[in-house]
């Protein structure tokens, strides 16, 4: 079975657009006000209303730069994970009618989620360089890094969208469990507030690898932490292969119990 | 700064050309993934290991960074 049909995963990520957006007037252009409105409303709140800055940065939008930076991928990395897990029972209908095999699914939502961040993460770079704000070398980085945390998220998505056929209770506590994940990741609150304990065993948690990345090239135009990008891309591809071979292993009785 | 751009252009054509190769190639579709899960693992490495190795020995080796010959000018022979 051909599992990477390259027409029907375009064909789904244009349809995914045209559904979220069906019967609206301005159609796909909400795909830009959404995030337009959304750095709006963090620059204004945290930058012009609260004055929340952050030491040894010289910006009056310190503390904005430094939450979109890792805010606006973690809601690509969260959304693919939480719409993969579930890919398989909402679509289920369309599985049994096309000939497509199941890795399909997670990767046409990971694409559409990756068109999303990739507008956000534009009109992002569009108000750093209004605001005068410098960009470094490193910033060529960021598009890799996309790749990695996408990559990331496929490898979790197709598992949990697998294991979720027969445990329905796992779409809840992924909910949950991502809700944890993002409090535990130094997005909003800076990692240096964090105990002394937790500063170790954070390194752990690979959005924190991910998070700091964009922080340090978006907010203080320095090259994140290479052994840890390096480590965290061996552990993907680690994840990727082992949910291939949970995939391989569960297919025939995934077809079953759909 | 020109190095890094290089290298990356470099890294980014041979795993295109690979891709491409490996695309036109009639393998069991298995097969065809792991390769190209492969070719995307050593491409990201290289990228990452690139700006490392630019940090440590590119970045600050520009013409008006190096030392003075042995010998130029800039000596103090006093």
């Amino acid at each position: 079975m051909r599992w990477l049909n390259k027409k029907l995963i375009l064909e789904f990520v244009k349809r995914d657009f045209e559904e979220r957006f069906a019967g609206s007037v301005l159609g796909r252009l909400w795909s830009f006000i959404g995030p337009l409105v959304n750095i709006l409303i963090y620059t204004i709140i945290f930058s012009n209303l609260m004055s929340a800055r952050l030491s040894g940065v010289d910006s009056k939008f310190s503390y904005s730069i430094y939450l979109i930076a890792a805010l606006l991928p973690w809601i690509a990395f969260s959304t693919t994970i939480l719409r993969s897990t579930t890919v398989l029972i909402d679509k289920k209908h369309l599985i049994s009618k096309i000939n497509i095999a199941f890795p399909s699914m997670p990767l046409y939502i990971n694409l559409s989620e990756t068109v999303t961040l990739f507008i956000s993460v534009t009109i992002f770079s569009g108000f750093l360089i209004i605001f005068g704000h410098p960009f470094s070398e490193y910033s060529i980085l960021i598009p890799f890094i996309f790749i990695l945390q996408q990559l990331l998220a496929y490898a979790i998505g197709l598992t949990l969208a697998v294991l979720t056929v027969f445990i329905r209770d796992l779409k809840e506590v992924v909910g949950i469990v991502l809700q944890v994940w993002f409090w535990f990741t130094p997005i909003v609150y800076v990692k240096e507030i964090l105990p002394e304990f937790v500063k170790k065993i954070i390194i752990f948690n690979p959005f924190f690898i991910l998070a700091d990345s964009y922080q340090s090239i978006f907010l203080w135009n320095r090259l994140p932490d290479i052994q840890h990008l390096v480590i965290l891309t061996v552990i993907t591809f680690i994840l990727l292969i082992s949910s291939y071979l949970i995939y391989m292993k569960l297919e025939s009785d995934v077809r079953d119990f759909l | 700064m020109i190095y890094l751009f290089l290298s990356i252009a470099v890294i980014l054509l041979v795993y295109l050309l690979f891709m491409f190769f490996v695309m036109k190639r009639v393998i069991a579709w298995g097969y065809k993934s792991l390769i190209y899960g492969l070719l995307t693992f050593i491409m990201l490495v290289g990228i990452f290991l690139t700006f490392a190795w630019y940090e440590k020995n590119w970045k600050d080796a520009g013409p008006l960074n190096k030392e003075p010959a042995i010998g130029s000018f800039l000596d103090d022979k006093s």
